[in-house]
């Protein structure tokens, strides 16, 4: 998986390209804590490149999340139809942000 | 002398033990007794309510009605008191029995001092509801201090003319002139026309002391009660602790029994020329199904199915027997219809409770595919030869341990590559559904014929459990379901594809490479594969993390397609773990509940169609199947 970053002012976009598993996770945890702990208000995750998320994947997402809650917004946007699929199965899609 | 000693102490630490036991039950149930008062009181203090209420309204025009209204009031108070207190404690103290019939004896004391002879009966109710403690010495105190107070009520009543008197016994003092008056008189008044002492006296031998009499005998029947009381909870509580043992020791010996049968899988590894699979499920605890396979030498293959008539220990016994005689003389290297008649033969010596055994055995030669085969009133197994599905022909033959003496007959038949062998018990073809139908020979042998001829053996049981449980549904298992497959072709020509990895998750990708070549070559749509290969990673990671604690280990990855679905086993050989024992997560829950934990199994049950866990010796077997197009 690659993760490319764009960072203005509070303002950051990650996009995501690859497989999201338990292999390739830890990684994007730890961009995520590094980016969050920058103190930024507006936080994107472009899924347009992912093709696949599995349970550790998730996981980073809920911690992603409770780490943006009180600081600013996290969405999540161009997800294929199948990680939908995914996010709905779990209940993924009612806390998580997707556009 | 230190024998004697430590049997002594034995002895007493048994005592003991019995002792401890004994007084816990006790306490269990003094504390339900606690609560149960506790609950009449309740009702007692809506009574009493009541009645004051419907006696505002105007009913009960009784002599002395402000009075009696106060000792309802008092009744209610006491009572509602009494319950708040026995549940504020949940009925866990010892003190509670004392207050509860104190409150009780007073409510009635009051009650029998206002209304004197017409509620007398009332002053029983203590005495009764003691007797729910089951304690002798309870009751018979409970008895004599209710007794104590009526007498004093009776005092009180006519010495300090508290209550209503019963005209019938009053003494007037000679010369009194009665006058009749629809008026109520109240002791007060009436006192000054009443001869005290003789009045007293005349109630005390005429009215009150026949009343303690029977109200004592009553309470001496009720002490009786109690002790009964008591001896049935131990009664009870000792026959717990023995169906308890009992149940352990039907569990050890359905482990043994479960660890008598091969159930090492692959059993064989070594050999490449055939596939074998089997499997047990007891209906009971232990069960008289059996089957054994085992190599008598270089190149033969004994097979052997059984049933054992009636269930439990009995029947797991003579299944032990039954076993290791067929084992013992199959390795002298007799034929199967010689080892029938001289097992049958040992097996009914001495077998007085009639029991017996129907059996099935083979001995195949796996160089030659020469197999001889007897059969001792076994339902015949069904063979899958050169593509066809029968029924295979066997010669009968009566059950073992039924008759001394029978001769056993056995046939022979050439196996060819590719043929298959079913063995089953009837606890397959007789499991019943809902409406009471049986699975039956056709459905077997429809499911039989539409397993892909590639299909390995482990899988083809795992198919044909998967269509008995659809058909049972919900329905309890009442017969033990034994089957066995054995397939006669050189390995590697089975569908089924199988790869043995680390277990670990540096090794993902190349398993999810794997099975998602199998799902190309199969053309599975683009939502099955992402569902499939989610539930594959989950599950190997789980095996990866939570498998081995000691240290690395293997994990075995195998798949089979078959109409329209595949069907994936994970093997490891880590410690016992059924992950479909997770809690399932509360998908719904909001964010700041979210757990982190359990979530992957919820994935995979959410996109497999089935899933199952099997403990087979020392491997955790899990499978799971799902369709792979729309």
């Amino acid at each position: 998986m690659e993760i490319s970053e764009t960072l203005k002012e509070n303002v950051c976009r990650l996009s995501l390209d690859g497989r999201l598993d338990t292999t390739t996770a830890p990684e994007l945890d730890t961009k995520l804590s590094e980016v969050i702990g920058k103190d930024i208000k507006e936080l994107t995750l472009d899924f347009k490149g992912l093709e696949y998320i599995s349970s550790a994947g998730l996981r980073v997402l809920l911690r992603g999340q409770k780490m943006m809650n009180g600081k600013g917004t996290m969405v999540i946007t161009n997800v294929k139809d199948e990680l939908m699929e995914i996010f709905e199965m779990t209940g993924f899609n009612d806390i998580l942000n997707i556009q | 002398m230190i024998f004697i000693r430590k049997a002594r102490n034995n002895i007493r630490k048994q005592y003991e033990e019995e002792e401890r036991h004994q007084t816990q039950t006790l306490w269990d149930n003094e504390v339900e007794a606690n609560l149960f008062v506790a609950r009449i009181l309740f009702y007692t203090a809506i009574l009493s309510l009541s009645y004051i209420v419907v006696s505002f309204f105007g009913a009960f025009d009784t002599a002395d009605k402000g009075r009696l209204t106060g000792v309802m009031l008092q009744a209610a108070i006491s009572s509602v008191a009494g319950t708040g207190i026995a549940y504020y404690f949940k009925g866990k103290k010892k003190w509670l029995k004392f207050l509860l019939m104190l409150i009780y004896i007073t409510i009635f004391f009051r009650a029998e001092l206002v209304l004197g002879n017409s509620v007398y009966l009332l002053i029983m109710f203590p005495i009764f509801l003691s007797v729910r403690y089951y304690s002798r010495p309870l009751t018979a105190s409970v008895a004599v201090v209710t007794l104590l107070f009526a007498l004093l009520a009776d005092y009180l009543c006519i010495y300090k003319g508290l209550g209503i008197i019963d005209y019938n016994y009053i003494k007037l003092i000679p010369g009194t002139i009665l006058e009749v008056s629809d008026q109520a008189i109240t002791t007060a008044e009436a006192a000054s026309v009443i001869d005290i002492k003789a009045t007293w006296l005349n109630f005390l031998w005429r009215s009150y002391v026949p009343r303690y009499i029977y109200t004592s005998m009553a309470a001496a029947i009720c002490t009786v009660v109690a002790r009964k009381g008591r001896e049935a909870i131990f009664a009870q509580q000792a026959e717990t602790k023995r169906s308890e043992r009992i149940s352990t020791e039907l569990s050890l010996a359905s482990s043994i029994q479960a660890n008598m049968l091969p159930n090492i899988f692959p059993a064989f590894p070594e050999r490449k020329d055939f596939d074998i699979y089997a499997t047990m499920t007891p209906a009971k605890e232990v069960g008289g199904d059996f089957y054994d396979f085992f190599m008598i030498d270089e190149d033969r293959l004994a097979i052997v199915i059984a049933d054992v008539s009636g269930k439990g220990i009995p029947a797991a016994m003579f299944m032990v027997i039954a076993k290791t005689l067929i084992k013992d003389h199959a390795q002298l290297g007799l034929t199967p219809s010689m080892i029938f008649t001289r097992v049958n033969d040992l097996l009914c010596e001495g077998n007085e409770v009639g029991l017996f055994v129907t059996s099935w055995m083979a001995i195949i030669d796996l160089k030659t595919g020469k197999m001889t085969y007897a059969n001792a009133g076994h339902n015949p197994p069904i063979i899958k030869k050169n593509g066809v599905i029968s029924y295979l022909h066997c010669i009968p033959g009566f059950v073992l341990a039924g008759f001394e003496g029978y001769q056993y007959k056995e046939s022979e038949l050439q196996l060819n590559m590719g043929d298959k062998i079913f063995l089953y018990t009837d606890g397959v073809t007789e499991a019943t559904n809902a409406q009471g139908e049986l699975f039956g020979e056709d459905r077997l042998m429809k499911s039989l014929e539409s397993i892909d001829p590639r299909t390995n053996c482990a899988t083809i049981l795992h198919m044909i459990r998967q269509d008995v449980d659809r058909f049972v549904g919900d329905e309890e298992q009442f017969d033990d379901l034994t089957m066995l497959a054995f397939d006669y072709s050189p390995k590697g020509e089975s569908s089924t594809l199988e790869r043995t990895y680390d277990a670990n998750d540096a090794k993902l990708h190349e398993v999810l490479a794997f099975v998602e070549q199998g799902l190309e070559e199969h053309d599975a749509d683009m939502k099955a594969t992402m569902a499939i290969t989610v539930a594959l990673e989950e599950m190997f990671v789980n095996v990866c993390h939570y498998a081995y604690p000691e240290g690395p280990g293997k994990v075995t990855v195998g798949m089979t397609f078959h109409h329209n679905k595949i069907y994936i086993y994970l093997v490891d050989y880590g410690i016992p773990f059924n992950p479909l024992e997770n809690e399932d997560p509360d998908v719904d829950a909001k964010l700041e509940d979210r757990k982190i934990g359990g979530l992957g199994i919820y994935m995979v049950k959410k996109s497999m169609d089935e899933c199952r866990y099997e403990r087979k010796g020392n491997q955790n077997r899990f499978i799971m199947s799902r369709r792979i197009k729309e």
